[in-house]
């Protein structure tokens, strides 16, 4: 339920007050959204004593507002419902992690920890508390505020357990806990140490780099999905890039079932090929190929041989107790929408044709003249001509609220590994 | 019927199919009324906005009013922007969501009026591929709700559907009727015409977050429900106050009063979701199945003793927040000697294994101190007096007891009454509250009950509207009560101020058990 445009964070309402108090301004830089540093092994005591701080100044301050009326004093809340790790590099990565915590924390009230690495001479580890505080929905009389600690990690060689002894003991017990880890640190010895103490891994496998040569990009998406499969046991993994997927797989779905352009769920017995058309190269292959999966594995084919080459990537199936395959066709579509763009199934009778195209912001799913739309969950994406894709906040969003452990996508995921194992570029 | 769906079509599975909205006409009845304009609309709106409504959607709006297209979808604007400050008005989003709003000016009491509706659906439905899927939402007084319903019948817009068809739907606000023979008498008019499962009996409170979070508060929670029994709970208490008087509906309160107003449909839901056994299932039929059960175990008011068991009250003049505010009497379009009570306090009594003995005290009225709606369960005290120095309110052998509180209204959340030691060289006890509040715990806003409701009726799900067993055992209920305060006219009316907590007489019925009402 979250779809409706967020309340935008603002910062604290209330420096003239706390700029009074009496801890030298430290208390409002806190709540104002900057870094403060802090001892690393006192990162706890210290964040207790700015909560106190807050609430004593807030006490004070309401005495005051009762003997006079210009008191601009707005009550703080401290909220957690989660712990969100996010493990990133120093410099940009950092910074777009940074303002996807004060998204994040609009809508769900967490103890944020961003896990910095940073390549420095000498070793060491810092750490840095601040608070990200905005209004509640609709009121303008109390604001919420969720603590974010950074946690820099620097040195020649990351040391993974290293880092992971300073973050895991921050985690909140018996809350939620999801680690985001940035594409160049999804390895699972890396990973691997933080999971003792969280309970949920965020991959993204839309993350490639581009200009990697064919072998290197399969190599790389092959790991990060072994990973997910690997570490199921461990904790929930969600692939983003799977969640992207949700409104095709449900149009494709409910192609079989009781809608309008109702196909007999046996007729995915008799299914020829399936072309799927997709843009944003590397990013967008991810997805059409976890599609591909996606269905390959619910009507249980086995890939038998694939090959990538500039004109796209085929690959072919066959049926279990029969001679007959089926061919895959991805195709990447320059200067379209990233993403999946269209979908074509065809039978081998020929009777049925089933298509599901991104018209107008919506899905369109027809076949033999009969066609339905249905609407993408995305409100960023929703009747926006050109965009398909959420934006990433919305899908983190939708990760927190919604997701469980999903057999379905090990499924398909076991699936591509295969599959990119008798690939050749 | 997901499992079975699951194994005909593989891709079904893991796929949250359950939400899955068809195309469809919303038809509303009494559109140019403030129901539509305070909640229908703005609902409709806020699922739009979700991406919850599908591409394929008309909302056409009908009432004796005469407005066109764009007069209709100007003035829903308005409204929206108007009462609902918390929905995010965008000139952009609007203007897509208006294109499906239509409004025909009708009188429903002829068949004229039926054939222009039904004319128009027609067109509109070629227009928006809404393929004749009907829902017909009746926001109109409860009098028309039989011709409307027998209208829609007699020209073909409503059929009687087999079995597994789920179209067309009816959505009719309470009241259910006015009594228990009234309200039988259009449940059998309607099944004339519709099945049960085609008809939609909404019950606002159900579709409240904090309503819904009371079964999963019981049944997703391991520790409370091994409490949740005669041996540790005390007695429970649900509270319905209003500041508000009548607001302008003078003529209908009069007749309708305290118990058919919010006892026997509101209250009574909140009961069963708090005394229900846990359902087999999440399934529509499995929750109504059980809370109908708790109606059936409610010990029936016997005429000879139900003074003891009930209490009335009607408001005379007082103050509410600062200003004075009239007596029920005093109200536009009310008689100076109405008898109608706008208070209601009731002592019930289940006759059942697990609440057999625990009494479930029950208080609804307006023009109350406070507008608060509350579930207070109450256990049992510890059974020795360990600490001294117990501060705050205790009962008289100085002993608390724990609190358990769903807070319905205004701020939805759960507290919880515990005694903790305070801080100092002494062994003194303090009793304070530990709090979840929906607003603060999570940063989405919550939809309103609007939303939920309309929402499950565009799916297909009935199971947060009320079915018709659940209106009739709860007409039953209430009957003798009713035929008692109408055949013994009050004779001490207006017994309560205004900006009180209601008449002496409702803290005496609890008192007479050793218990008082909570101070809200």
């Amino acid at each position: 339920m979250s779809n409706l445009p967020s309340v935008p964070t603002t910062g604290l309402q209330n420096s003239q007050d706390l700029q009074n108090s009496q801890d030298d301004g430290r208390t409002l830089s806190f709540l104002s959204g900057n870094l403060a540093q802090v001892d690393v092994a006192k990162i706890e005591r210290e964040l207790s004593r700015l909560w106190d701080s807050a609430g004593r100044a807030a006490q004070d301050n309401s005495a005051e507002a009762i003997s006079d009326s210009k008191s601009s004093w707005t009550p703080v809340i401290r909220a957690c419902a989660l712990n969100v790790v996010l493990l990133c590099d120093e410099g940009k990565n950092e910074r777009e992690f940074e303002n996807l915590l004060a998204e994040i924390t609009v809508r769900h009230p967490c103890r944020a920890i961003l896990a910095v690495i940073a390549l420095a001479q000498v070793e060491k580890v810092e750490a840095w508390v601040t608070a990200h505080c905005h209004f509640l929905p609709g009121r303008l009389d109390k604001q919420m505020c969720c603590e974010q600690i950074t946690v820099k990690w620097s040195g020649q060689s990351f040391k993974s357990e290293g880092l992971a002894s300073v973050v895991t003991p921050l985690v909140i017990p018996e809350l939620p806990s999801w680690l985001f880890a940035g594409s160049t640190h999804l390895t699972r010895g890396v990973v691997e140490p933080f999971l003792a103490y969280l309970d949920h891994l965020l991959i993204d496998s839309r993350f490639s780099d581009d200009t990697a040569v064919c072998e290197e990009r399969l190599t790389a998406l092959k790991s990060k999905w072994q990973i997910a499969i690997d570490l199921a046991d461990r904790a929930v993994v969600v692939d983003l890039a799977w969640l992207t997927l949700s409104a095709w797989r449900k149009a494709i779905a409910l192609a079989f079932d009781d809608t309008d352009v109702s196909i007999k769920p046996s007729r995915l017995q008799a299914v020829k090929a399936i072309t799927i058309n997709y843009g944003g190269d590397a990013k967008g292959f991810s997805q059409a190929l976890l599609l591909a999966s996606w269905l390959t594995s619910r009507i249980k084919l086995e890939p038998t041989a694939a090959s990538l080459s500039s004109s796209g990537w085929q690959a072919q199936y066959s049926k279990p107790g029969s001679t007959e395959t089926m061919q895959v066709n991805l195709v990447s579509v320059a200067d379209s929408c990233t993403g999946i763009n269209s979908f074509e199934m065809t039978f081998t009778d020929g009777s049925d044709k089933l298509n599901v195209d991104f018209v107008s912001g919506a899905l369109k799913v027809s076949n033999a003249g009969n066609y339905e739309y249905m609407e993408l969950p995305w409100s960023s994406a929703r009747d926006k001509e050109g965009s398909v894709e959420p934006v990433f906040n919305e899908l983190v969003d939708f990760a927190f609220e919604h997701y469980a452990k999903d057999g379905v996508f090990l499924a398909a995921a076991q699936h591509a590994v295969k599959l990119l194992g008798n690939c050749q570029c | 019927m997901i499992e079975e769906k699951v194994l005909d079509n593989p891709l079904l599975e893991g796929l949250a199919l359950d939400r899955h909205v068809d195309s469809l006409s919303f038809v509303i009845f009494g559109a140019h009324g403030d129901l539509t304009k305070r909640k229908l609309v703005p609902a409709m709106y806020a699922l739009f906005l979700q991406g919850l409504l599908p591409r394929g959607f008309v909302l056409l709006g009908t009432s004796r009013t005469k407005m066109t297209d764009d007069e209709f979808r100007n003035l829903m604007r308005d409204s929206l922007i108007k009462f609902a400050p918390d929905l995010p008005y965008e000139e952009d989003s609007w203007s897509r969501f208006a294109t499906s709003l239509y409004y025909r000016a009708t009188d429903s009491s002829t068949a004229e009026g039926y054939e222009v509706i039904k004319s128009t659906l027609a067109e509109l439905d070629a227009k928006h591929g809404t393929k004749g899927r009907h829902v017909f939402y009746l926001s109109t007084s409860p009098s028309l709700y039989l011709p409307i319903i027998k209208g829609l019948a007699a020209s073909g817009l409503v059929t009687k559907a087999k079995v597994n068809e789920a179209w067309p739907r009816v959505v009719i606000e309470k009241p259910f009727g006015h009594d228990l023979a009234s309200s039988i008498a259009l449940d059998e008019s309607i099944h004339e015409v519709m099945r049960e499962h085609q008809v939609y009996r909404i019950d606002h409170y159900l579709g409240k977050e904090t309503v819904q979070n009371i079964m999963v508060f019981r049944f997703a929670n391991g520790i409370f429900e091994p409490l949740w029994n005669r041996n540790h709970i005390d007695h429970i208490q649900i509270t319905n106050a209003e500041t508000i008087g009548v607001e302008g509906r003078g003529a209908y309160y009069q007749e309708a009063g305290a118990l058919r107003d919010m006892v026997q449909n509101h209250l009574m839901q909140l009961l069963a979701l708090v005394l229900m056994e846990p359902p087999i299932s999440m399934g529509a039929e499995a929750t109504r199945d059980e809370k109908i059960k708790v109606l059936r175990c409610l010990k029936p008011l016997n005429p000879a003793t139900i003074d003891k068991h009930a209490v009335r009250g009607q408001y005379g003049e007082g103050f509410i927040v600062g200003s004075q505010v009239p007596g029920f009497r005093e109200e536009e379009s009310v008689s100076p000697d109405a008898p109608t009570p706008t208070f209601a306090a009731l002592k019930l009594e289940v006759d059942n294994w697990r609440w057999a003995g625990v009494p479930i005290y029950m208080r609804s009225g307006k023009r109350l101190a406070k507008s608060i709606t509350e579930v207070a369960v109450h256990f049992k005290k510890a059974p020795h007096r360990l600490f001294e120095g117990d501060q705050g309110e205790a009962d008289a052998d100085g002993r608390h007891d724990n609190v358990l509180v769903m807070q319905i209204q205004p701020e939805e959340g759960i507290s919880l009454k515990f005694a903790t030691k305070q801080p100092g060289p002494t062994t003194m006890v303090r009793w304070l509250n530990m709090d979840f509040k929906y607003g603060t715990a999570f940063g989405a806003r919550t939809p309103t009950a609007y939303e939920r409701l309309i929402l499950d009726c565009l799916i297909g799900d009935p199971s947060l509207y009320a079915r018709t067993d659940f209106v009739e055992a709860s007409w039953q209920y209430i009957e003798p009560l009713l035929e008692h305060w109408d055949n013994e006219k009050p004779a001490d009316f207006p017994n309560y101020k205004a900006g009180s907590w209601g008449p002496k007489a409702a803290d005496d019925l609890i008192a007479s058990t050793g218990h008082a009402w909570r101070k809200l």
